[in-house]
């Protein structure tokens, strides 16, 4: 093709493609698969039918994003080896080949890179950003167009990539974009409460009743878990006092009638 | 507060005659360097005289047989399992956060490797001052911190490092709680939020719920690809240079922070029919306004964390000392868009059709 009719291909595709709020091309979009010259010196098509997730990867060279980017692909790359994943890295007719090809090279991915001849590719599918991956389906329809980003870029690459395969739904692919808060610990005082009643069984097996009892009692004071009253009846019990222990029980099994030491108390001190 | 992070656009974008201050991108990854795991003198009660304001509840029985194998002050012998094994079985909350999906070294290896088990100096019974602690190994983040001239106070004040950090494990890379934005906004979504600069701050729970558009690194949550939150040079902690003015001469090395996604070509080269929709025909509008000497900087047309308006193309900026609102009238139109009378007449491109020579 020539650089002309090349350029009368973007125009179309530029009139096509509707961009809306992004510059980038929308989902949906039909993405022409193009034969273009690789900085290996053959030349490819840029997508595959027969691969369920196509990912054009969109870098430029002298860019730490570009450079990260790569390293983190050439790991996901591995991640789908033998699944119908088919990657491709696209550069600018601009960007010096021997550059592009050394930047390949330190990266460690397997990608044939092609060379996007007058940027008709960039210009097709809006692209205005480095790095970015535009994931086309086997109809040659852009499912979606994902941005480098500092924190969990490989993590969004596989999971939409999983999506893509079938091996997600929209709801792990969202957990992922948005992952659930780590919480920290003694965020939730029933936790710091159960801290509190371990140790306070460690001080019962140890015949440490009054301290059990404090651990216990400390446990309440942070939150009122079954397990604080439970060890409250079997220090009782130990001591011998089976109609307190059983009070507790009681106490332990209302707030969780699945109490296991409980349940367990009861039942000894019933048989007693 | 912990609130020094960011500033309104409206007050970035305040003309101003300072020069941006020169700076270097700050490097997407930061060195760690691995220390060997601790044992011994941070492990031991703190001797008699110290200034003890933590301890530890099982320590505090007496009775060394809960974790040692003796209960014997002068000879308590090893603990009777692992140091993990030992801690979890009273923190029983650590077998769900340690089965996260990013998990700290240090913490995997031994709990004793930043926690003095029987009492301390410092909260959470750490064996030492939290911040000096984490950059004892992220020599990285400690350069930063020492040659900052721009800080973010979330760094020293409150939690510290655990303001943003999960120490154990996370479900988030780089241990984070939760996804930068997330963080960011817990604290920068405040009215009468003032910067170390005097400069009020955003709400930027307010801001963004009122602009629909939000740029990219927005989108996704990502406000570290623009800002260096533990501390960096550059104002309001962003990770590169960029223009503080409405107008400076053109040089890319002065738009490192935009560049470092956007393509430069958008615009540095005159022509184009690919790079940019901001063109009439193949003459390249983004390269008009800004390649010249009195270039007009980024901000002169455009939002950086959520417009109204498609593109990023802001309402209005604020000019000249009082902060003057200079409307942009700028409408979207189907085969390009104007610019109505405020810095020129009233212009209208045409992207659609080409009406000068292609790019070579």
């Amino acid at each position: 093709m020539t650089t002309n009719a090349r350029l009368a291909v973007a125009t179309i595709a530029l009139l096509l493609a509707p961009f809306g709020a992004h510059a980038h091309a929308e989902a949906g979009t039909s993405v022409e698969n193009v034969e273009l010259r690789t900085i290996a010196g053959g030349r490819v098509r840029i997508l595959s039918p027969r691969s369920r997730a196509n990912l054009l990867v969109f870098f430029r060279t002298g860019q730490e994003r570009s450079v990260d980017a790569l390293a983190q692909l050439a790991t996901c790359e591995k991640d789908f080896a033998g699944k119908p994943v088919r990657w491709v890295g696209v550069v600018s007719s601009s960007e010096d080949a021997a550059a592009v090809a050394a930047l390949v090279s330190r990266s460690g991915v397997a990608m044939p890179v092609v060379i996007d001849q007058g940027d008709a590719l960039y210009g097709a599918l809006g692209i205005r950003l480095h790095p970015m991956v535009a994931f086309v389906d086997g109809q040659l329809k852009l499912q979606a167009v994902e941005m480098y980003r500092q924190i969990d870029y490989c993590e969004v690459i596989k999971g939409r990539i999983r999506l893509m395969l079938g091996e997600l739904d929209q709801a792990a692919f969202a957990a992922i974009l948005d992952p659930a808060k780590g919480t920290m610990p003694g965020d939730d005082p029933r936790d710091v409460a159960r801290r509190d009643v371990n140790l306070g069984r460690k001080l019962l097996q140890r015949k440490q009743y009054a301290l059990a009892v404090k651990s216990a009692n400390k446990a309440l004071e942070r939150a009122p878990v079954a397990a604080a009253f439970s060890l409250l009846g079997d220090v009782a019990a130990a001591q011998g006092d089976c109609a307190r222990a059983l009070k507790q029980y009681q106490q332990a099994l209302k707030l969780d009638p699945k109490d296991a030491a409980g349940l367990a108390g009861q039942v000894a001190c019933a048989a007693k | 507060m912990i609130l020094r992070l960011s500033s309104t656009i409206r007050l970035l974008v305040v003309p101003c005659l300072l020069a941006a201050a020169p700076a270097l991108a700050a490097p997407l990854k930061t060195e760690v360097r691995k220390l060997a795991t601790r044992r011994g003198a941070q492990v031991a009660p703190l001797p008699p005289g110290a200034n003890v304001k933590w301890s530890h509840a099982p320590y505090e029985t007496g009775d060394c047989s809960i974790c040692h194998e003796r209960n014997d002050r002068a000879n308590p012998g090893p603990i009777t399992t692992s140091v993990n094994e030992n801690c979890y079985s009273c923190h029983e909350e650590f077998q769900a956060i340690m089965a996260r999906k990013f998990k700290h070294v240090p913490a995997v290896e031994t709990c004793t490797n930043c926690h003095n088990p029987h009492n301390s100096t410092e909260r959470k019974l750490l064996v030492g001052e939290m911040v000096s602690m984490c950059t004892a190994c992220h020599k990285g983040i400690k350069a930063q911190l020492d040659n900052a001239t721009v800080r973010h106070d979330a760094v020293t004040t409150g939690e510290k490092c655990s303001n943003c950090h999960n120490p154990h494990a996370a479900n988030v890379e780089k241990l984070l709680i939760q996804l930068p934005f997330d963080l960011c906004v817990n604290c920068h979504s405040k009215d009468g939020m003032v910067a170390s600069d005097g400069k009020p701050m955003t709400n930027f729970k307010a801001w963004l719920a009122d602009n629909k558009v939000w740029h990219e690194p927005v989108k996704a949550k990502d406000c570290s690809a623009c800002h260096r939150t533990h501390g960096g040079t550059n104002f309001r902690l962003l990770v590169s240079a960029y223009p503080s003015t409405f107008y400076a001469p053109y040089d890319t090395k002065t738009y490192a922070l935009c560049y470092g996604c956007h393509n430069d070509k958008v615009v540095s080269v005159p022509e184009t029919t690919t790079l940019t929709g901001f063109r009439d025909g193949s003459r390249n509008l983004h390269y008009v306004h800004v390649h010249q000497e009195r270039g007009r900087t980024c901000r002169a047309c455009h939002e950086v964390h959520a417009s109204k308006q498609d593109h990023h193309i802001r309402d209005g900026v604020p000019y000249g000392p009082k902060g003057w609102l200079l409307k942009i009238n700028y409408t979207k139109l189907p085969t390009g868009g104007s610019c109505a009378k405020t810095c020129h007449e009233t212009k209208t491109y045409n992207n659609k059709t080409l009406t000068s020579s292609a790019p070579k």
